[in-house]
Order: structure tokens, then sequence, then C-alpha cells
């Protein structure tokens, strides 16, 4: 009986202790690392201007800090304004962060994009100062390819930031119907409902009325990799009618908006995983749900 | 034991790197600079130091049963502490080592020292093998970083960490022929290939010259038997 008191005690002793070491480094170093940083963000900012007349910090709404927008600096130059935002972003393959400052001009358009920290070694090359400024000039985010942030990473960093400036905050489920929804409710889910089945919506877009269904799936066709969300819309007879990739790695994000399962191949995300999710999954629970609203 | 022999021991006999094969994954993957290597020394070695220290004074408390999670939570405890000020006062250096940072907590020669030297041994020793095993862990990081930045970029250049980088010594920039050596670099040492043939060939080097040494012992060895019984 001793023991069993005895082990807790240590152990608890020691990670109070260790608690209490890391509290004290943390607060040692909080005020040099955020000053360090916020230095490296001046300097990235000078970097991407010939001349600054002024900057100064804008607040980052909650809606956008979740989806990795660290700070907005609003920065003059040569009398033009521009604003320049800092995303924290992952590849969606593992490995650290990377950081990126976008900086866009009033009519969001891109004037520059230096990244701070590359989360990734073998993204050095992709994140170089001179060959990012070669394709963003030519406006072709997506011949970044074949190094750990892709083009589509780019994109995606490249939209928060574009949303962010108009103020847009993203619903997938209104992109889902090119954002025509005119109502939105969500139903309780049958109890036999598979788990990867979230939530559960019907919705009416121009005139027509649609089931959908959010799912959150692991694709292990190849090996495991981050869970995948999409988001499937269903005709009211049942039949598939869209559907829209909110979350996943970046091959996921290739096939955002497929509507023709059978041409989604070689991807991590194969049409046989579609299928399976659809068949399987989606439409058991939609029949239930059919005949539960029948009988009501 | 005396302080000597801990030493020769750590850093020569049973060198972590060459001879007992410890902590490979950052030799390999942080070695492409010598300023790579002095500063994960110094990581490492900190660490160790710390921890042998902490684990040497409450061995007699720790039941056996619970002692490798303690050591893990000390040693983790450590790694970050050092991580924080390391990202805090030497950032470029932080950026450099980048995962292979808080991978110290996972490195063998760490738990490795802690379970089989700090727990069974006195503080003052236990302090002293931290610092040796550092020291032969830093002997082995910077002898392939050498050949490695050497030959891989064809220079010796080496940053001060603590002021952002910023260049303090170029051994052919100083000689006026950097352009011919870096002319010259072979480009490979500096991949993850290039780590592994360095390091293939610097631990046959040392294999050949603990064998010749060995070898060397043994016949004096038997000259001395042989001598011995020939005057009985």
């Amino acid at each position: 009986m001793k023991r069993y008191v005895r082990f807790p005690l240590v152990l608890g002793v020691v990670a109070l202790v260790s608690g209490a070491l890391l509290s004290g480094t943390y607060h040692l170093t909080k005020e040099k690392i955020e000053q360090g940083k916020l230095d490296r963000q001046t300097g990235a900012i000078g970097d991407l201007f010939s001349s600054i007349d002024s900057q100064e910090i804008v607040e980052v709404k909650e809606d956008f800090k979740s989806k990795g927008v660290e700070s907005i600096v609003k920065v003059v130059s040569d009398g033009k304004e521009y604003n320049c935002y800092t995303i924290s972003f992952n590849d969606g393959k593992g490995g650290d962060k990377s950081t990126v400052i976008i900086a866009l001009d009033s009519e969001n358009k891109i004037h520059g994009l230096k990244f701070i920290t590359i989360g990734d070694q073998w993204t050095a090359p992709y994140a170089d100062k001179d060959y990012i400024a070669k394709v963003v000039k030519e406006n072709k985010i997506d011949t970044i390819v074949e190094a750990t942030i892709t083009g589509k990473d780019l994109q995606k960093v490249l939209q928060i930031a574009i949303d962010c400036s108009q103020g847009k905050v993203r619903d997938p489920l209104s992109e889902l119907f090119n954002d025509k929804l005119d109502t939105k409710e969500e139903i309780t889910k049958p109890d036999t409902s598979a788990t990867q089945i979230k939530k559960i919506y019907k919705v009416s877009s121009e005139q027509k009325s649609y089931y959908v269904f959010d799912v959150t799936f692991v694709d292990k066709m190849e090996y495991e990799r981050n869970s995948i969300n999409l988001l499937f819309a269903l005709n009211e007879d049942g039949t598939f009618y869209r559907m829209k990739i909110v979350d996943g790695d970046s091959y996921a994000n290739s096939y955002d908006m497929a509507d023709d399962f059978d041409a989604i191949n070689d991807a991590t995300i194969t049409a046989n995983n579609l299928e399976t999710v659809f068949t399987d999954i989606i439409q058991p629970v939609y029949a239930e749900l059919a005949s539960l609203q029948g009988g009501n | 034991m005396k302080a000597k022999e801990i030493f020769k021991e750590d850093i020569f006999t049973k060198n972590p790197i060459y001879i007992l094969m410890l902590g490979m994954c950052p030799s390999l993957a942080i070695t492409t600079s010598i300023d790579n290597a002095l500063g994960m020394t110094l990581a490492v070695t900190l660490v160790l130091v710390l921890t042998n220290l902490v684990v040497s004074l409450i061995r007699k408390f720790i039941p056996t049963e619970v002692r490798l999670p303690v050591y893990i939570i000390i040693i983790a405890t450590f790694v970050t502490c050092i991580s924080l000020l390391v990202e805090a006062y030497a950032y470029s250096l932080y950026e450099s080592l980048g995962i292979f940072l808080p991978l110290i907590t996972v490195n063998c020669i760490v738990l490795g020292r802690a379970e089989a030297f700090a727990s069974r041994n006195k503080v003052g020793h236990s302090v002293l093998d931290g610092l040796a095993t550092g020291l032969g862990f830093g002997l082995g990081l910077l002898s392939i970083s050498f050949v490695r930045e050497l030959l891989g970029t064809g220079n010796i250049v080496l940053h001060n960490p603590f002021a952002n980088g910023k260049e303090i010594f170029n051994l052919f920039g100083l000689m006026g022929i950097e352009e011919i050596t870096t002319k010259y670099a072979i480009n490979l040492l500096t991949s993850g290939t290039g780590a592994f043939l360095v390091f293939g060939l610097l631990m046959a080097a040392v294999a050949a010259f603990t064998n010749y040494r060995n070898n060397k012992k043994e016949k004096s060895v038997q000259v001395n038997v042989k001598e011995v019984s020939e005057n009985a």
C-alpha cells in the first residue's frame, strides 16, 4: 500500500518542481522572444518596401486569429497604403509551422511575400526571396510544386490574407452552394449515425432543398494522414449533388469541389475512399433520415 | 573512479558517437556546419550536466519502478528550458538546429548516462561524467561537421549566434582564396548522403586506430609475458 502512495507522490513532486522551473524560464524569456518576433517581422516588412513612410499595428479579429493571422501592420510607402499580414500555417504533412508575411495593396493585389520562419528544411529553396518574387510577379502561385509548401498551401494562405483584408469570414457550407444559401437548419442525427458524421444540415438554395453531411474521416488507403473534413451535399432524393473538402492534407485540397468521383485518382483521397464514405456512411444514414422524416 | 579516468573513458574509449554509436540522428542531421555542431554540443552538454546533477542528488529518493518517468521529466524540463533560452538569446542557432533541439529529450546519451552513471554515483562524479560525455559527443559532432563544411562548402565560416548570426570567422575569406575553394566544393557532403559517407569514413578511421592501438598493447603484453616467463 505504501508504495502506491509513494509512486504518485514522487512523480507529483518531480512534476511540480519541473513545472515551476519551466514557468520561471518561460516568464524570463517571454518578453525577449516576443521582442525578437516583432523585430523579425519589422525587418521582413522593411525588406518588402523600398521605403516606409509610416506603419501602424491593426487589431486582428478573432475569426482570423483562428485561421493563423498573427498580426496586421498597415504600411504607407511612397504615398501608397498597404496591409501586411503575418500568417502562420502548417503544410498538412506535420513538421513545424511556417510563418509568412504577405503585403497587399488597397486593391488586394500582392505587393510582396516573405517567409519569416520555414517549418521544414526542404521548403527552404521554395521560400527563396527571388523565387517567390518571380512567382508572385507572374501571378503563378500554382507553379510552386514538388515542395512541402505547395502552390495550394500558399494559395490558401494568400486567400486568408485577402479574406482578412475584405473582412470576409468564409463559411464552407455557404461556399458549397456558391454563396447562394437561403436557409440552413441543423437537424438531429439519427442514433445509428456513423461516428464519422459530425453534423447534418437541411439547407435550401435557389428554391431547392438539400441535405448536407459534415463528415470527418481518416484516409487509410496508402498511409495514415491527417483526418479529412468533407461536406457532402445530397439532393432531396438522396442522389449526390456536390462535395467540398473543408480541411485535409494538401493532396486532398487539390480535389476540392470535385463533382465527379471517378475523376479523382492518384491522390491520397482516392475515388474509392469517397465512394466508401458516400455509400457506406452517408447513404444508410440518409435512408434512415428520410424514413424518419417521412414518418413524421 | 578518478576524474581523469571519467574524462578518458567518456571522450575517447567510450565515445558516444564513434564507439557507442548513440545520438546518431542529430549527429547526421545537424553536422552541416561547425556552428550547428558547437550549438548542439553546448545544449547537450548542459542537459547532460544538469540531468546528471539532479538525478544523482535525488537518486536515493526515487523508487526503482518509477525512475524512468522521473528521468524523462527531468530531461524534458531542462531541454525545454534550454530551448526557450536559445530561442530568446540565440535565435539564429534556434532556427538552424530546428526540431533537433527539442529532440535532445529523446537522445539516448542523456537517458543512458542518467540511468547507467548518475543514478549510481556521487554528485561530483556524475557532473564530471555529464561534462565528459558532452565533450565526447561534441568531439564526434565537430569532427563530422569539420569535414562536411570544409569539403562540402569549400570554406569554414563561424557566426555569433548571440549577435543575430553575425559572421566572426571566415577561414578562406581571410586568406583571400574563398572564391577558388568554394568553386571546388563537393556539395554532396552537405546532404544526408554526404553525412552517412563522412560518418562511415571517420568511424572506419577511428576503428582502424583503435584496432592498431589494441594490437600494439596486446603485443607488448605478450612480449612482457614472454620476458617474465624466460626470466623465471
